[in-house]
């Protein structure tokens, strides 16, 4: 088992080398936003830094042969600089040496001029994480819950309406959900903020403003675990198992909770698992429409401005995100049921 | 179903155990003539079938046709696609052209007045404009509201206003200063004008007294102001500093009588450049200070007209009026006749609000006063619609078509040009007959912001949306199965390594490649396909690859190996054939999935460009949904019923094709 978690971690690190430096040429094979980006002074700032970084030459007088010029500037010392983009693979292994060396990912060039990209998505984190975790302590019971009740009631109108309404909620889009949630409570009824509450709302409006993006976020979460719950249980509850519970004479709430319940759940933890470390990665469409500056928020925001280090930053966030989530969906089937050997051979 | 079907087995199982049981206890011994032959004749076979033979597609295809709910999202899909194909052909208005006379048109499906999905619209809190001439003229702002289409008119209530407004009527003239202000002076005077005594002369002033929050009421005084014979300003005291707010009226002649005037001709005296000047006391710095000024009237008419001939008197009955002068006029300082050393506001005017039904059809297409010109009147002549001669006039203008003449009534005629005349009819035309529409359009799900129709808008976005969730499905089939049969197949080596690339690729959230390749590549229809392409056949794969490692070790594959097939055989013919049912609706569920993707990452603004997409219109009109939310209800319940009609249609795929995995995840 160690080894293969050793295994597994290795193997998610080389896949996460790979897909980043493959983003990391992609994203560099584009056109820099050459000037205009900010005050001559904090600008020069900005090109020292990259000089420094070992992403942009420096020369005193123009070149050719290393494609458009990027910026010029005439320093206080009276000294001529010209600045040029670094061939790519230059840029890319600096950036590797950067980033193992100084845990450098790159300065951001448009949302918070010279500003470590990192500190940039480090600052949105808590509110991304704290609406997803909100929402996962919300959306995780209740959607047990609606599974069991679903599955225990299999074929009567109850399970038909949980059904039916699970269905609707998972095929309509999230935007749709929010943006008919932001207008009835937001506009129509005037219940609820209708955008996420600035730092200097008191606190009472602030916790309103919680209320739609976690129901936002709940919805589909809910409909995947009563969905998922409901499948799960009825299989238990028709296995031969669950018949023997009975013979032997257990009342029907016994044999559900001590057998059918606790085997159903085997599938289910560690679903649950992947989604606690899924939900990190936030969501891009609900951060964008109701305005939380978020790590998604920050996606969108850094795309539109062609700010291309936070990008980078943040699709490793999003993809590293990914990778975790998988290998801990995988790893914890092993723990949870002994009977599941991960990597075991034929 | 599934708990009867496993205690029926249950029971199997114990049935044997208990009879091998009691067969041993008895010990019974078997001769010969216990066996007797069943069949004499020298060759067996079996019975024929007397029911047709059924294939497995025939079988799926009954079972799927019991699922209700399927089949119903069948036909829904159904409808869908066609309206997709044919409301974009049979619809012929223009969506690629902006048509500003049609902004905004509610949806209709049903005539006006039923109230329901009839393209009126109730509004409430609109400003209520009362014509003080013509009172059928009375209502919302003609500029933004046809008042033919205005049915159900009410007033509803009165609100102050504190700015001016062509609606609002009444209020106070604010005259004031602040706590913090320096500057210390703070009056209101007219600019002058000159006062002559061959008539009497008098100022009736009338004041408000209402409490204003943050501002205090302050004394005030009331001055006459003149140039003196020697061109001084000569100040004549009417009132001391007092609190007294009620109306005051002064002789203007009598408080003059005392001083000099600036020129005396056969006993007429004449004071030029006069002014009434009302001084606010300022002493009391710890408050906004202010009085309330309703009105000022002089009795007779002072010759202010050098500046501005519509208005004769500095006098004012109407704060709102007075205030509103300015943007009346133009801003100039002196065209509202008023100077102030201070802030001079307006308070407190009322107001109307109303609500009021609109057809917004008839609105943009019904009766409205317009000027045509005389080449479209020659030509409604012409196709023998009405009768007209220029010479005479609108009197001779007779409607012979009722039905098709755009023209109910011509209003006036102007004549331009000297040499060649022409004329310009200012008339009352039916706007859709103008426009050379033969009825009333009817918009099913109404018009946005640049007056597209929305229905065939919308129907052409889901024709977008599903031409590429079709054809990136298809190819990421067909990709997804060959990769998938090539890897479960071969197995080995080959496997681990085409493995190995997919989880790098798979590793890669959709939304990095989408936007790598949207930032490279640009915006349009093929870049879309190729995005949703990269990562979308990973899912076909990897099932394709399951079901490859299911089969190819069973019997029959064993069989045909030996007798020589080859892989390809092998492959298609016996392998592809089994794992098809579960690829195939792996592949259908696929559709919704893309179009999902497009439609959210067009709305986060990176979608298509020049090709509307559901998606796209939807984030087009995100800003839509206070004013206008018809233009995001009717795409949201389409794309909504596209991804819950292909869930449904997906899953009864599965359950029919795949009978084991049934109720797995529905």
């Amino acid at each position: 088992m160690k080894k293969y978690v050793i295994q597994r971690l290795a193997l998610a690190l080389i896949t996460a080398f790979i897909i980043l430096s493959l983003t990391y040429i992609l994203v560099a094979a584009l056109p820099i936003q050459g000037g205009g980006f900010g005050k001559e002074a904090s600008m020069f700032a900005y090109y020292q830094e990259q000089v420094k970084l070992g992403y942009v030459f420096d020369f005193s007088s123009a070149q050719s042969g290393y494609g458009t010029e990027l910026w010029s500037y005439l320093d206080s010392n009276n000294l001529q600089h010209f600045f040029y983009k670094r061939p790519i693979l230059d840029l890319y292994f600096n950036w590797i040496k950067n980033i193992f060396t100084k845990w450098d990912w790159g300065r951001s060039t448009q949302i918070k001029l010279n500003a470590s990209a990192m500190s940039v998505i480090l600052q949105r984190l808590p509110v991304s994480l704290s609406l997803n975790i909100i929402s996962v302590v919300i959306s995780v019971p209740l959607g047990i819950l609606l599974g069991i009740w679903a599955g225990l009631k299999k074929n009567t109108w109850i399970d038909h309406t949980i059904s039916t309404v699970v269905m609707i909620f998972i095929s309509i889009p999230s935007f749709v959900i929010i943006t008919f949630l932001i207008w009835i409570f937001g506009y129509q009824l005037g219940w609820l903020p209708t955008q996420w509450p600035s730092t200097i709302m008191p606190t009472d409006y602030k916790v309103l403003g919680y209320i739609i993006p976690v129901f936002a976020l709940s919805f589909g979460s809910v409909c995947g675990y009563t969905r998922f719950v409901r499948a799960e249980l009825c299989e238990v509850m028709s296995s031969e198992y669950l018949l023997l519970a009975r013979t032997k004479g257990l009342t029907k709430n016994q044999a559900i909770i001590r057998h059918a319940l606790r085997n159903a759940f085997v599938p289910i933890l560690p679903s649950i698992l992947a989604e606690f470390i899924g939900v990190l990665g936030g969501s891009m469409i609900l951060e964008s429409i109701y305005g939380i500056p978020g790590i998604g928020f920050l996606y969108i925001t850094a795309l539109n401005l062609k700010d291309y280090s936070v990008l980078m930053v943040d699709m490793a966030v999003f993809t590293m995100i990914g990778l975790l989530a998988g290998i801990v969906l995988d790893l914890s089937y092993g723990f949870i049921d002994p009977r599941i050997r991960m990597g075991a051979k034929k | 179903m599934k708990p009867k079907k496993d205690d029926f087995q249950f029971e199997n199982k114990m049935i044997p155990n208990s009879s091998a049981n009691s067969e041993q206890n008895e010990k019974e011994t078997i001769v010969d003539d216990d066996f007797r032959l069943v069949n004499t004749s020298n060759y067996s076979r079996d019975q024929e079938f007397e029911t047709k033979p059924t294939t497995f597609w025939k079988d799926s295809i009954k079972r799927f046709s019991k699922n209700k709910s399927s089949v119903v999202a069948a036909y829904i899909l159904g409808i869908l696609l066609l309206g997709s194909v044919f409301v974009p052909i049979i619809d012929q208005s223009n969506v690629a052209d902006p048509s500003p006379y049609q902004v905004y048109l509610e949806p209709k499906l049903f005539d006006g007045g039923t109230g329901f999905w009839d393209g009126c619209r109730h509004y409430t809190d609109i400003a209520y404009y009362e014509d003080p001439v013509d009172p059928s003229q009375s209502g919302p702002d003609p500029e933004d509201f046809n008042l033919n289409a205005v049915s159900n008119l009410q007033k509803t209530g009165e609100q102050y206003v504190n700015s001016y407004s062509k609606f609002a009527k009444g209020g106070y003239v604010k005259l004031g200063r602040k706590a913090d202000d320096i500057n210390d002076d703070c009056y209101l005077e007219n600019i002058g004008f000159t006062l002559k005594t061959d008539v009497s002369n008098s100022v009736e002033i009338a004041f408000g007294e209402e409490e204003i929050e943050y501002t205090q009421l302050v004394a005030y005084r009331l001055d006459f102001i003149y140039d003196n014979s020697s061109n001084y300003e000569e100040i004549v005291p009417l009132a001391e500093y007092s609190k007294d707010y009620s109306t005051r009226s002064f002789d203007l002649n009598a408080a003059l009588a005392s001083v000099t005037p600036t020129s005396s001709i056969g006993g007429v005296n004449s004071y030029e450049n006069g002014k009434l000047s009302i001084t606010i006391d300022c002493t009391d710095k710890t408050a906004d200070s202010c009085i309330l000024i309703k009105s000022i009237e002089f009795s007779t008419d002072s010759d202010v007209e050098q500046y501005v001939e519509s208005v004769t008197t500095p006098n004012f009955t109407d704060a709102n009026e007075m205030i509103g002068r300015v943007y009346k006029i133009g801003n100039d300082i002196q065209t509202n006749f008023w100077n102030s050393n201070g802030d001079k506001y307006l308070y407190n005017a009322i107001m109307t609000s109303c609500s009021f039904d609109y057809d917004t059809y008839a609105g943009a297409f019904g009766i409205m006063e317009m000027t045509i010109d005389q080449i479209k009147m020659k030509d409604y002549v012409y196709n023998g619609w009405c009768k007209y001669n220029f010479r005479v006039g609108p009197s001779s203008f007779e409607i012979l078509n009722e039905k098709k003449c755009p023209v109910t009534e011509v209003i006036s005629q102007t004549e331009s040009g000297v040499s060649v005349v022409t004329y310009n009819l200012t008339c009352n035309v039916y706007y859709y007959r103008y426009k050379g529409m033969s009825s009333m359009p009817r918009f099913l799900f109404g018009t946005d912001q640049s007056g597209r129709d929305m229905l065939k808008y919308v129907f052409e976005g889901l024709r977008t949306s599903l031409l590429l969730g079709i054809i990136t499905s298809a190819i990421c089939f067909i990709f997804g199965l060959c990769w998938g049969a090539i890897s479960g197949y071969f197995g080995g080596n080959v496997d681990l390594a085409m493995e190995r690339f997919t989880d790098i690729l798979g590793g890669l959230p959709w939304i990095v490649i989408m936007t790598l390749c949207i930032i490279h590549l640009g915006q349009n229809f093929g870049v879309f396909a190729l995005a949703l392409c990269l990562t979308g056949w990973i899912g076909t794969a990897s099932t394709t690859r399951t079901q490859f490692y299911r089969f190819k070790g069973r019997e029959y594959v064993l069989a045909s190996r030996t007798l020589g097939a080859s892989d390809m055989r092998l492959i298609f013919k016996h392998i592809l054939p089994n794992a098809m049912g579960t690829i195939i609706t792996g592949a259908v569920l696929m559709i919704p999935g893309v179009i999902f993707s497009e439609a959210t990452i067009s709305y986060l603004g990176l979608g298509l460009r020049g090709l509307s997409s559901l998606g796209v219109i939807l984030s087009s009109n995100q800003g839509e949904l206070l004013s206008h939310s018809f233009l995001l209800i009717f795409p949201s319940v389409i794309i909504a019923l596209l991804e819950i009609s292909f869930n449904l249609f997906g899953n009864g795929l599965r359950d029919a094709i795949n009978p084991t995995l049934k109720g797995e995840d529905e």
